[in-house]
């Protein structure tokens, strides 16, 4: 059986929030790997790497609560765009 | 009374300023240097990119290499910014100094570019999440990364502005545009010249920024030098980080 893996693209603002730009490798509903930027915040920086990370093999409908959990156990702040407004976007983006 | 080390390093290419950034910040938060502010320029022209973001994404890259301008990545986020007409700050402060949450902390370091722009006629506002601005128009972008219990927070103002220039060499995202449904790069940015009328010197500028931070952060700056650690500090930042691909691709 074939294995249908699609990448995403897309770019997302909320408001008053910074620019993000995606792009996920995704299977059925989950995400293989995920790529950031933008020019939003995150404290430490180097912690992007470790929020991609823990993104990966996600459900996509699971996004908002895997990377709060992360964000809170890691003491990481983001500052430009929210958990939630990632998983609207990520869910909008795969219905196209 | 809180005391500051006062620094000036006029046209220094990326490289350095962004690797001294860096090592200015590594020696505060080793207790080595003292908290410093710095102001400096850029030569030649330069544009810096955000931590987070990506260069292709960001910048025309053969359009800076024919206009002979430097690209390098920030230490800390945020977006892109063409330095070319303007004059940069970066300050390392312990982080008590500027309490409360990060938002309120730029705004407590940005209410010092406020200042000096009151003292030059100018009528400016802090806008959150990290940029000033005059009548609605960015004149000032700024961003913030933290070492320990130190932040340090650099920013421009915007001297004169050539926009075509500077959008030609920058991809404005669409959305961006979209959002505040705003027609022409004019329309979101200014300068110091249009606000005020006025030509005034670099030296006027840092001047009025001067008596800003000192008013705004309650602090005695004291003019002084960069240490030799933190020039050799720098020089292996600027070496093995700041002019390597790796880092300036890194995303």
């Amino acid at each position: 059986m074939k294995i249908r893996t699609r990448r995403i693209r897309f770019d997302f603002k909320e408001r008053g929030g910074k620019l993000l730009r995606a792009s996920a490798l995704i299977l059925k509903e989950k995400i293989i790997s995920i790529r950031l930027s933008g020019d939003f915040f995150i404290y430490p920086e180097e912690a992007i790497f470790r929020i991609e990370q823990a993104l990966q093999g996600s459900s996509i409908k699971d996004v908002s609560k895997i990377l709060t959990r992360h964000l809170k156990r890691n003491r990481i702040k983001i500052i430009g765009f929210t958990p939630e407004g990632l998983q609207t976007a990520l869910e909008s983006a795969v219905r196209k | 009374m809180r005391e500051v080390r006062l620094v000036t390093t006029y046209k220094r290419s990326a490289f350095y300023n962004m690797a001294l950034d860096e090592a200015v910040l590594s020696e505060c938060y080793s207790g080595r240097s003292p908290p410093t502010l710095r102001f400096y320029t850029w030569k030649p022209a330069a544009v810096s990119i955000g931590f987070f973001q990506s260069i292709r994404e960001e910048i025309d890259l053969k359009r800076a290499e024919e206009f002979g301008v430097h690209v390098v990545r920030r230490l800390t986020g945020g977006g892109a910014v063409f330095h070319d007409r303007e004059i940069t700050y970066s300050i390392v402060i312990p982080e008590r100094w500027a309490p409360g949450t990060i938002i309120e902390s730029y705004e407590k370091i940005c209410r010092a570019l406020v200042l000096g722009l009151k003292f030059l006629g100018v009528n400016a506002q802090f806008s959150p999440i990290n940029d000033i601005v005059v009548s609605g128009r960015k004149i000032s972008g700024n961003a913030q990364t933290r070492r320990g219990r130190f932040i340090l927070q650099h920013g421009t103002l915007l001297l004169d502005l050539d926009a075509e220039r500077m959008f030609s060499l920058l991809k404005v995202p669409s959305e961006k545009i979209r959002e505040k449904m705003i027609r022409s790069a004019n329309q979101r940015v200014t300068c110091l010249r249009r606000e005020a009328n006025k030509n005034f010197t670099i030296s006027q500028v840092q001047n009025a920024l001067e008596r800003g931070f000192a008013q705004a952060l309650n602090i005695k700056l004291n003019p002084g030098k960069i240490t030799m650690r933190e020039l050799k500090l720098k020089r292996a930042l600027e070496l093995k980080k700041y002019r390597t691909h790796a880092w300036n691709f890194l995303r």
